[in-house]
C-alpha cells in the first residue's frame, strides 16, 4: 500500500510556523525562517518553476521528498483563508497562486464542505469533511500506487500521528527557536497536548547534516502506536468507576497502547525554556460539568473552531454505581482540544449548572470573525442571555465574543505585569 | 483601532459596548473616536 509520508520543517522547540498567520505572513510571523534552508536549492526552485539555484547536501532531501508522491494531504489552516465556512463571495484559493507547486491531487481536511478547486498544472484541491481516514483513503486512491505526502500543518499532523497512520516521518530541524512570548497560545506547535511517538531508534534510516538544516528520517515498520498523554485512570472524574479509553475522535482515528513502545518524543512547545518547556502538555485544563451532554457539547464546540477535535472518551463502569448512578458504558469524560486548548467535559449529573460567573472568551480579529463565532455559538441558545458580547450556548455555557483590539481598551488604563490592575 | 491613551474614548467605547448584544466593531470605533 502507498505510504503516508509526513515531512515538516520545525524549530528546535517544536514549531512548524510562527504566530499571526495572515495573507501577508502565510507561515506566521517569522515562520519563513523554518524553510530558508530550501529556498536557494535548485531542486526547490524547479518545483516552483524557477531556474538556477544551489546544489548541496539538502538537495537530495528535497528531491526525495517529492519523488514517488502522487497526492498530498493538508489541514484547513495550511490551505489558509479564514476560519469557519468558506466565503462564496471572496473564495480563498490557497497561498500558492494559479499554478501551485503540487501538480497532483491535494486533499484538504476541513469541517466545511466546498466544491473541488481545479488550478493550473494538474493541482486539484478536494475538500474532505468526513475525517482524516476518509481523506487518506481518497488520497491513496488518487495517488494510484504512489505515496501520499502529509504536508501539514501542525494540527492535522498531530491527528495523523496520533492515529498511527503515518508510515514515514521526515523532519527538517532548523537551528532556531520560536520566542515563547509571542507564541503563548501555541497553536502552531506540533506537540502540545499530545505525545508524539516514533518507532524504535533502530529504524532511523537517515540523518542528513547540512549547513542550513539537519534532516532525520524515522521509518515505521508495522504499528506506529501512541500512548495517550493522560492515562484514562488519571482522567477519571470525582466519582470514577472503571473506565476504558474509547475511540471517539470525530476523525475516526484509533488509539492504541503498547508496552513495547519504549520511547516517545514529548514536547509542550511554547511554554518556556529548558526543562520547563518539556512538561507534559497543558498543566491547567478547564473541566466543564454537564448533566449528560458532555459528548454532544464537545462535538458542537469542536465543529466550530479550527485546530479542534475530540481526543479521548472515558466511560462509567459498574463499580461505584451506588455513588455515581450512571449507567455502565455511558460517557463519563470527553477530552477535547478547542483552538489548541485542552478541555475536559464531564457528565456529572444534574447537580450543578453553568452560570455567567465562568465564561470562555473568544478573541476575534475582525467583525467577520465576531459574526461567525456569535452565530455558531449562539445557535439554539437563549437569546435573552445575550448582552455586551456575551452569550449562552444551548448547553448553558457562557462565551464572550470580543474583538482582539478591545483588550487594550480600558477606561482605567492597562498595565502589564504582576503589579497591574 | 482603539489605540492611544484616550481615556475618554475608552469610556465611550465601554458605554457603547454595554448597550450591545453582539459587538459591532465599527460602532465601538465610532464611539471611541467620539
Amino acid at each position: 500500500m502507498a505510504r503516508l509520508r509526513l515531512k515538516l520543517s520545525l524549530s528546535l522547540d517544536g514549531f512548524v510556523a510562527g504566530p499571526g498567520q495572515s495573507v501577508r505572513d502565510p507561515l506566521g510571523i517569522g515562520g519563513m525562517r523554518l524553510h530558508e534552508w530550501a529556498f536557494p536549492l535548485a531542486a526547490w526552485r524547479a518545483l516552483h518553476g524557477l531556474e538556477g539555484g544551489e546544489v548541496n547536501a539538502s538537495s537530495r532531501v528535497v528531491e526525495e521528498s517529492v519523488a514517488g508522491v502522487g497526492a498530498t494531504l493538508m489541514g484547513r489552516n495550511m490551505f489558509g483563508g479564514h476560519p469557519g465556512p468558506w466565503d462564496g463571495r471572496q473564495p480563498w484559493n490557497g497561498w500558492w497562486g494559479d499554478d501551485p507547486p503540487f501538480h497532483h491531487p491535494v486533499f484538504v481536511v476541513t469541517h466545511h464542505a466546498r466544491a473541488p478547486l481545479h488550478l493550473q498544472g494538474g493541482t486539484t484541491f478536494t475538500f474532505v469533511t468526513d475525517g482524516i481516514e476518509a481523506a487518506l483513503a481518497q488520497a491513496r486512491r488518487a495517488a494510484a500506487g504512489r505515496d501520499v505526502s502529509l504536508a501539514g500543518g501542525a494540527s492535522i499532523a498531530r491527528q495523523y500521528l496520533g492515529a498511527g497512520l503515518v508510515d514515514e516521518t521526515e523532519l527538517h530541524l532548523v537551528p532556531a527557536r520560536c520566542a515563547a512570548s509571542v507564541c503563548s497560545k501555541g497553536r502552531a506547535t506540533i506537540c502540545t497536548g499530545s505525545n508524539w511517538c516514533a518507532p524504535s531508534p533502530r529504524r532511523t534510516s537517515r540523518i542528513c547534516g547540512s549547513p542550513g538544516a539537519d534532516g532525520v528520517r524515522w521509518r515505521a515498520v508495522g504499528d506506529c502506536r501512541t500512548i495517550p498523554a493522560s492515562a484514562p485512570s488519571a482522567r477519571a472524574g470525582p466519582r470514577a468507576g472503571g473506565s476504558a479509553p474509547a475511540d471517539d475522535r470525530p476523525t475516526g482515528s484509533r488509539r492504541t497502547t503498547s508496552a513495547d513502545n519504549d520511547w516517545r518524543i514529548i514536547s509542550a512547545g511554547p511554554t518556556g525554556d529548558g526543562a520547563k518547556a518539556m512538561k507534559l502538555g497543558q498543566r491547567v485544563t478547564p473541566c466543564l460539568w454537564f448533566d449528560d451532554q458532555a459528548e454532544a457539547a464537545a462535538r458542537f464546540y469542536t465543529g466550530i473552531f479550527d485546530d479542534s477535535g475530540i481526543d479521548t472518551v472515558t466511560r462509567y463502569g459498574e463499580a461505584g454505581f451506588e455513588i455515581h448512578g450512571r449507567p455502565a458504558g455511558s460517557v463519563m469524560t470527553v477530552s477535547f482540544r478547542l483552538a489548541g486548548l485542552q478541555i475536559t467535559a464531564l457528565n456529572g449529573g444534574p447537580h450543578f449548572r453553568f452560570s455567567e460567573a465562568v465564561s470562555l472568551e473568544v478573541e476575534c480579529a475582525d467583525q467577520r470573525e465576531i459574526d461567525y463565532y456569535w452565530r455558531a455559538l449562539s445557535e439554539g441558545g437563549d437569546p435573552a442571555a445575550q448582552q455586551c458580547g456575551w452569550l449562552k450556548d444551548k448547553f448553558g455555557l457562557s462565551w464572550q465574543v470580543v474583538p482582539k483590539a478591545l483588550r487594550t481598551c480600558s477606561p482605567v488604563g492597562t498595565r502589564a505585569g504582576p503589579s497591574g490592575p | 483601532m482603539f489605540t492611544g491613551r484616550d481615556q475618554g474614548g475608552a469610556e465611550r467605547a465601554m458605554t457603547a459596548l454595554l448597550g450591545m448584544k453582539k459587538l459591532d466593531v465599527d460602532a465601538l470605533q465610532r464611539a471611541f473616536d467620539g
